[in-house]
C-alpha cells in the first residue's frame, strides 16, 4: 500500500508491455505510431501471456523464481522478439495521422468515459483489503508460496484448495510481490485493475476494426458498468482474468475466420495457452471456442482446420506439463469427481439448467448485457450477416451449455449448491463478456449488410483539437476534483503514532511501540518496577503493541509525565489515543 | 421516414439503432452512480485502520486481530504450527470453525502448517492436552493463546 509498492508494480507492467509491444511488432507489424498505440491494450496482454506462461512452465520444471527471473525474462522476451522482427524485416513505425471527423469525436468520447471509469475504479483498487474467500483461501496463497519459497512447494502446492488449478495467476501474484519489494495484498489489486485496463483497451481496438464508434462505444463503457464485470476488475482471483484472455482469443480467432491474417491466429493461440494455464475452466472454454471455430468455417475446413489444429497441438503442450507435475503429486484431478456425465444425478440438472438462465438474464449482475446480445443476434441472422453470427451464435450457445454441465456435474450437494453456489455466476462471466465483443460486431456487420449509412471516412486532420480536449479534459479534471478532498494517503505502520500537539479528549502517554508482545510486557514489567504504575499493553490499529498510560486529562500533564519517564532512562510522547 | 420502416431492412436498421439507443440510455442511468460508488469505496478503504484493511477477509473469522499479529511475532519465520479450535468454541464468527485456520495458513506465511507442530494457535483449547511442558505465550480476550510445545 506504498507508493513504493506502486513503481514497482508500474515498472513491472512496462516489462509486460515492451515484451508484448515487440511480440506484437515481430508477427503483425506495426504501420504507424496510431496504429501501435491503438494495439498498445492488446499489446500489454499478450505481454502479461507470454510472459507469465513462461514462467509458469520454468517453474514446473523446476527453476527457481526469483527477482532476477522476473526482470530478466521479460528483457529476453523482449530482446529475442525485436531482434526476429529486425531479421523478418519489420521496420520502425513512422508517422501517422488521425482520421477526423465526428467518428474521432464519438471515438474521443467513449475514450474520456470509459477512461474516468477505470480512473474511478483504481481508487478503492489502491486500498482494498483481501476481502474475497478465494484470493486468501488459495489464490494468492499459491502467490505468496512461490514468491516465498521460490518454487511450487510441495507442502502449500498439493494441501490449498485448488491444488489443480494451473498457476498462471499465482505466478503473476508472485512476480508482482517481488516488484513490489513485499507480499503486499492490497495493492496487488492495482495489477487486476491494470487487466482491466489491458481488456478495455484490447477489446476496444481490436473491435474497432470493424465496428463504427457510435456502435462501439456504447458497448465498451457497458463493460464496465456492469456489476460483476467492472466493479470486480480489481478482485484478486483468476475468473475475470480467464474471460479476458477467452473474449480477446474469440475475437481474434474470428478476425482470422474472416480475413485469414496469420498474426491473429498467433496472438490468439498465446492468449488461448494462457487460458490452459488460468484455470481448469480454461480447458473448456478452450474447447467450446475450438467448437465454434471449426463450425464456422466449415465451408472452408480444408485450409482452416489445419490451422486450428496446429493451435491446439500448441495449446495442448502448453497444458500438459502442469497436468503432468500435478498427477506426479498425487494432487485429485480437475474433472468431477464422480464422471463427466451423472446419470444418478439427473434430478440436479433440471434445476442447473434454470440456474444458468436465472442468472444470465439477472441485470443485477450483467446489467442489460444479455439480452441486447440476444436481440442483436436475431437481428444479425435476420439480416444474413453470416459468418460472425454463426459464430457467435453457436460459441454463445457451448458457453451456456458448459456452464450447465459444471454447474450439473460439480453439483456436490445437490440442489443447494447449484441453486446457492456461486460458480455458475463467476463462469457466466464469459458468457457475459463474450456479449460485450458479439453485440457491437453483430449490430456493425447488419447495419452494413442492411445498407445502413457508412461512417463517412474523413482523413483531413478536423475536430482533433475537440475530440483531443473532450479526452484529456476529463481525464484530468477528475483525479484533480479527487485530490482536492485530500492528498492519496498511503499507510503505513507508522501511521498510528500521532504526537499531540494540544489538549484532546484521546490523549495518552506512549513507551514503546513493538512488534513482539514479549518485549511490550518486558517493558511494562520495568516501568512498573520503577514505580510507574497503570500503563497497559495492548495492540494499536497498526498491528503493534504499545505500552502506553491514558489516563491523561491535558497535553501539560502528559508532557509532565513523559518527562518523568525520559528522566528515569525510557522513552515517551505524548500521543493522540486510538 | 420510409428508410426506417421499409420491410425488412428498415425495420432492421431501426432494430439496431433501438438497440444502441438502450445501451446508450442505460450507460447514462448507471454511469454516475458507479461513479460515486468508486468514490465512496474509496474513502471507506482510506479510512481504514491499518489492521483492518490488512486483516480484511479475517476480520472477525480470526475472532481476535491480536491473536494474529501475536502469531506472527513469536512464531519464527521457519517454524511449523498447527490452529487448534474446541468443538464447543463460540468465539469469532460462523466462519470461524471451519476457516480459521485457512485464514492463518495464508497469514502466517511463509510459517508451514503442520500436525502436531511445537507452536500452536489454540482457540477455546484444553492445553492440558498439551502437557505440562506446554507453555502460554501469548492469551487474548476472545480466549485465543499462542502456546508452545517444546519438542
Amino acid at each position: 500500500m506504498t507508493a513504493h509498492s506502486l513503481v514497482g508494480l508500474a515498472g513491472l507492467n512496462a516489462l509486460y508491455l515492451v515484451a508484448g509491444s515487440a511480440f506484437l511488432w515481430l508477427v503483425r507489424g506495426a504501420a504507424d505510431w496510431i496504429d501501435a498505440a491503438r494495439l498498445l491494450g492488446l499489446a500489454y496482454v499478450s505481454g502479461v501471456v507470454l510472459t507469465g506462461s513462461v514462467w509458469t512452465l520454468l517453474l514446473i520444471v523446476g527453476v527457481p523464481f526469483s527477482l532476477g527471473l522476473v526482470i530478466g525474462l521479460p528483457l529476453v522476451l523482449l530482446a529475442a522478439f525485436a531482434l526476429a522482427g529486425r531479421r523478418r524485416g519489420r521496420s520502425v513505425p513512422r508517422g501517422g495521422r488521425l482520421e477526423g471527423g465526428w467518428p474521432l469525436v464519438v471515438t474521443a468520447t467513449g475514450i474520456a468515459a470509459s477512461g474516468l471509469l477505470l480512473e474511478a475504479l483504481f481508487r478503492p483498487a489502491r486500498l482494498a483489503g483481501l476481502y474475497e474467500f478465494d484470493g486468501w483461501s488459495f489464490w494468492v496463497p499459491k502467490g505468496k508460496a512461490i514468491y516465498e519459497f521460490g518454487g511450487l512447494d510441495d507442502g502449500f502446492f498439493t494441501s490449498l484448495p485448488g491444488a489443480a488449478y494451473p498457476p498462471l495467476v499465482p505466478t503473476l501474484d508472485a512476480a508482482a510481490f517481488h516488484a513490489m519489494g513485499s507480499a503486499d495484498v492490497v495493492t496487488i489489486h492495482v495489477q487486476y485493475w491494470l487487466f482491466g485496463v489491458g481488456l478495455v483497451w484490447a477489446l476496444a481496438a481490436l473491435l474497432a476494426e470493424r465496428v463504427p464508434a457510435w456502435i462501439l462505444w456504447p458497448f465498451v463503457v457497458l463493460l464496465l458498468l456492469a456489476p460483476r464485470l467492472g466493479r470486480r476488475l480489481q478482485i484478486v482471483e483468476a475468473d475475470l482474468f480467464l474471460d479476458i484472455l477467452f473474449v480477446l482469443a474469440a475475437v481474434l480467432v474470428l478476425y482470422w475466420l474472416l480475413d485469414r491474417q496469420r498474426w491473429r491466429l498467433v496472438v490468439a493461440t498465446a492468449l488461448l495457452c494462457g487460458m490452459v494455464l488460468t484455470k481448469r475452466e480454461g480447458l473448456l472454454l478452450f474447447a467450446v471456442l475450438l467448437g465454434a471455430s471449426l463450425v464456422a468455417s466449415a465451408r472452408e475446413r480444408r485450409s482452416a482446420w489445419p490451422a486450428l489444429g496446429l493451435v491446439t497441438a500448441v495449446v495442448a503442450a502448453t497444458a500438459i506439463p502442469w497436468r503432468i507435475w500435478y498427477v506426479t503429486h498425487d494432487v485429485a484431478g480437475e474433472g468431477p469427481s464422480d464422471g463427466f456425465v451423472q446419470r444418478d444425478r439427473l434430478d440436479v440438472l433440471g434445476p442447473a439448467i434454470r440456474r444458468v438462465f436465472e442468472v444470465l438474464w439477472d441485470p443485477g449482475y450483467w446489467n442489460i448485457v444479455v439480452p441486447v446480445a440476444v436481440i442483436a443476434l436475431v437481428v444479425a441472422f435476420l439480416a444474413r450477416v453470416g459468418r460472425i453470427a454463426v459464430f457467435f451464435a453457436v460459441l454463445l450457445a457451448l458457453v451456456v451449455l458448459g456452464g450447465i454441465w459444471a454447474t450439473w456435474v460439480f453439483s456436490l450437494t445437490g440442489e443447494g449448491y447449484v441453486v446457492g453456489g456461486n460458480f455458475v455466476i463467476r463462469f457466466l462471466g464469459s458468457a457475459a463478456l463474450l456479449c460485450v465483443a458479439a453485440s457491437p460486431l453483430l449490430l456493425g456487420a447488419t447495419w452494413a449488410k442492411v445498407g445502413g449509412a457508412p461512417t463517412p471516412r474523413d482523413a483531413r486532420p478536423r475536430r482533433i483539437r475537440l475530440a483531443a480536449a473532450i479526452v484529456v479534459v476529463p481525464l484530468l479534471a477528475y483525479p484533480v476534483a479527487a485530490m482536492a478532498g485530500g492528498a492519496p494517503r498511503f499507510p503505513t505502520r507508522d501511521e498510528c503514532s500521532r504526537p499531540a500537539t494540544a489538549d484532546a479528549p484521546d490523549l495518552e502517554v506512549v513507551y514503546g511501540r513493538f512488534d513482539d508482545p514479549r518485549a511490550a510486557d518486558e517493558l511494562l514489567a520495568k516501568l512498573t518496577d520503577v514505580g510507574f504504575v497503570g500503563a497497559e499493553t495492548g495492540v494499536d490499529p497498526c498491528g503493534r503493541w504499545k505500552v502506553s498510560y491514558d489516563a491523561i486529562d491535558s497535553l501539560e500533564q502528559g508532557e509532565a509525565l513523559a518527562a518523568e519517564v525520559r528522566k528515569a532512562g525510557f522513552e515517551a510522547q505524548v500521543e493522540h489515543g486510538g | 421516414m420510409s428508410w426506417w420502416t421499409e420491410w425488412p431492412t428498415g425495420v432492421i436498421r431501426t432494430v439496431v439503432a433501438l438497440l444502441v439507443g438502450s445501451v446508450v440510455i442505460a450507460v447514462v442511468v448507471t454511469y454516475p452512480g458507479l461513479v460515486r460508488e468508486a468514490g465512496e469505496e474509496a474513502d471507506t478503504n482510506s479510512a481504514q485502520a491499518y489492521v483492518d484493511r490488512e486483516v480484511a477477509g479475517g476480520n472477525g473469522l480470526v475472532a481476535d486481530q491480536q491473536a494474529l499479529y501475536a502469531a506472527r511475532a513469536l512464531i519464527p519465520a521457519d517454524a511449523t504450527y498447527h490452529v487448534a479450535i474446541a468443538s464447543d468454541y463460540e468465539g469469532g464468527d460462523e466462519l470461524t470453525q471451519g476457516h480459521a485456520a485457512s485464514y492463518f495458513r495464508y497469514a502466517l506465511m511463509p510459517r508451514r502448517p503442520e500436525e502436531g507442530a511445537p507452536w500452536v494457535v489454540c482457540y477455546g483449547c484444553d492445553l492440558a492436552e498439551y502437557g505440562p511442558r506446554a507453555e502460554v505465550l501469548w492469551r487474548g480476550d476472545e480466549d485465543v493463546s499462542i502456546v508452545h510445545v517444546p519438542s
